[in-house]
């Protein structure tokens, strides 16, 4: 069953218009019906009968009127004769105005009567008056048989129509008891048909849309409920089963993304932890480098020096030497591995980035190169220093090979080093000026490049790791480092590291009240 | 230093796998002319069995100081640490890493393991030389030790 719910609507739209254009015209008609029988009750057939009666009332009151006159021969006899006379005078005249336009046989009943009262007049009353007048009383003036038989003929007459007065009354009254019946059995049938169709219009509604709708809402509640392969299955009107294949494509489109986004996680997931277990690799290497490699290499130096100390004076300056350069070469190494180790640990082993305050890192650094800054003289002199966010161990490192470096590549004269940071929006830039040999521009790049010397090992020593070291410390915290080439008289390095937000930078200071 | 306790004959307990470790410790301990004895042990299992005078090690002395590698053959050194301190009887002996090892972790977990001392082999010979005599000195004649 798919038909359309909009037709089912339409089809139930006509239906209940065209009953409620029939109970309308069937109510008019009833209600029209009733109105007329009423009114032909009310203003013909009633006052008609009512002035019949008056005219048979009027007729007998003459009759007896001339009676008592034809007796008594006394004139007051005959009033009654006289008033019945104008009564029936009046009533002829209302009836005839009243019945102008209605039945021919009210009409023909009227004109009978006239015409039996004329002939009674004429043919009884009138000469009976005159002979009475002249000669008085008589009590049998002879014709009184006649009088008798003429009206007779009046009051048949009169009974004739009184007869189908009475008929017209009860024709009309049964219109009117008709016309009220017809009006009920409308309104009866309307307010049967109306339930009827309120009811069928429920068990339709109920049938074709709401429980339709209950299956759909339950389906895609199975759906919801996190069944998601459950196919929607609707049965119902067309529109509902287009809604629920809407639902169903929706959820196949949901399905799809959903698979998408799975499979792409279980990628990423792969990948977090394939970099987990690579980097796992990497530490375990850089451990086992950190030992195994150096345990050969103290070997070396060691049996080398323990050589040149039990055979000492066996053995030629010549072969002294040798052995130098060997204890020389495996203690180099050693550094070697110890630079490239660290160089190899930034950003892999996650230390705490805390909030330091660069001016004590800087002491550290100063600290840790105690030593070769007092053998040098150097002087060091710092401007006011914020606090960074950062690795302590990472950040001492970048301070302590700046100042090793401004110690080591000297003049000379005795070395001089001015540490100054200064904001820059979001990023502080320190900057690092020493008095000592400076670097070329040309060489301001190579200079972070890993094991890139500038100059002899015999000159200055180092592995070339120190500044690629730097760089990949500030990198890792966000910031740059670079060699500022405009700068004259010596050396001078320049990086940013990000600012602390304000706020927590003030909170640090707080916390730092109450150490 | 005038009332250093005269020496007694003192056992040192070198557990270490390198041939070439021992001969330079040995070595060391001879050029410095220290008198203690020096056993020595190759892998942590050995070294548990001499501390508890088990199988061959029946009549071992008890070391009045170890020396211990970290990384050993057969029970690493970082147990036989563990080992060492949980036990009532040897927790009192104090132990000296000794190793190549400079990461932090072994640092760490060596102190947790409640390690006397933590010491990196450096590659001067010379430097070996004295750091070995220095741990003697240390905690032969200085520290005041329980018997």
């Amino acid at each position: 069953m798919t038909r359309s719910l909009s037709r089912w609507l339409l089809a139930a739209g006509a239906f209940l218009l065209v009953f409620a254009v029939s109970a309308i015209v069937l109510g008019a008609y009833a209600i029209t019906e009733l109105t007329d029988a009423r009114r032909t009750g009310t203003t013909y057939v009633q006052p008609a009968a009512r002035l019949a009666q008056t005219m048979t009332t009027a007729f007998l009151d003459q009759e007896t009127g001339v009676r008592g006159y034809v007796l008594t021969g006394r004139p007051d006899f005959l009033e009654p004769y006289r008033t019945g006379e104008r009564q029936a005078m009046d009533a002829y005249a209302r009836l005839t105005e009243l019945i102008k336009n209605g039945g021919a046989v009210e009409r023909a009943n009227l004109l009978t009567v006239d015409a039996a009262n004329r002939a009674w007049l004429s043919g009884y009353v009138e000469p009976t008056l005159e002979i009475v007048h002249t000669r008085g009383a008589s009590g049998d003036i002879g014709n009184s048989a006649r009088g008798k038989i003429l009206f007779d003929e009046v009051r048949a007459a009169l009974n004739r129509q009184t007869e189908h007065y009475d008929l017209l009354r009860a024709n009309s009254q049964r219109l009117v008891d008709g016309a009220a019946r017809t009006l009920i059995t409308v309104c009866v049938t309307v307010a049967v048909l109306l339930v009827l169709a309120i009811v069928a219009l429920f068990l339709g509604t109920r049938r074709v849309v709401l429980r339709p709708l209950a299956d759909l809402s339950a389906e895609a509640r199975r759906v919801a409920g996190g069944d998601f392969h459950h196919q929607l299955e609707v049965r119902g009107p067309r529109e509902i089963v287009d809604l629920g294949r809407d639902v169903d494509e929706m959820r196949g489109h949901i399905l799809r993304e959903l698979g998408a986004l799975q499979e792409a996680h279980r990628a990423l997931d792969e990948q977090a932890r394939e970099l987990q277990r690579s980097n796992a690799e990497l530490e375990q290497f850089a451990y086992v480098a950190s030992h195994d490699l150096q345990e050969p290499l103290r070997k070396v130096a060691g049996f080398c020096q323990l050589l040149a100390t039990r055979y000492r004076g066996q053995l030629d300056d010549r072969a002294d030497q040798y052995i130098d350069f060997a204890v020389d070469g495996a203690k180099r190494m050693q550094v070697l591995i110890n630079d490239l180790l660290a160089f190899s640990r930034v950003g892999r082993t996650s230390g705490e980035q805390r909030e330091l305050d660069s001016a004590e890192l800087v002491a550290q650094a100063e600290r840790n190169l105690a030593a070769v800054i007092e053998d040098s003289g150097a002087e060091i002199r710092t401007g006011d220093l914020p606090v960074v966010r950062g690795e302590a161990s990472l950040l001492t490192t970048v301070f302590q090979n700046l100042i090793g470096n401004a110690v080591k590549f000297r003049g000379e004269q005795p070395p001089r080093l001015r540490i100054e940071a200064e904001r820059f929006g979001e990023m502080w830039e320190f900057s690092f000026s020493d008095n000592g040999i400076g670097i070329e521009s040309q060489y301001a790049e190579r200079i972070f490049v890993i094991f890139q010397r500038l100059h002899a090992k015999e000159a200055y020593e180092g592995t070339g790791i120190g500044l690629a070291l730097c760089r990949k410390i500030v990198e890792h915290h966000g910031g740059t480092i670079r060699l500022d080439t405009g700068y004259r008289g010596g050396t001078r390095f320049v990086f940013t590291l990000p600012a602390v937000p304000e706020q927590t930078e003030a909170q640090q200071t707080t916390e730092g009240d109450h150490d | 230093m005038t009332d250093q306790t005269p020496l007694t004959p003192f056992d040192v307990l070198l557990v270490e796998d390198d041939p070439g470790d021992v001969l330079m410790t040995q070595e060391a301990f001879e050029l410095h002319k220290i008198r203690n004895s020096l056993h020595v042990v190759p892998d942590g299992v050995e070294a548990l069995a001499f501390l508890r005078r088990e199988g061959a090690h029946a009549n071992a002395p008890r070391p009045g100081l170890i020396l211990l590698d970290l990384n050993l053959p057969k029970k690493d050194g970082r147990e036989v640490l563990a080992e060492i301190k949980a036990d009532e009887s040897l927790r009192t002996i104090p132990v000296v890493v000794l190793t190549t090892s400079e990461a932090e972790e072994d640092i760490l977990r060596s102190y947790d393991l409640h390690a006397n001392a933590y010491v990196t082999k450096p590659v001067d010979f010379h430097r070996f030389v004295e750091i070995v005599q220095r741990i003697d000195d240390f905690f032969v004649t200085v520290v005041k030790l329980p018997r």
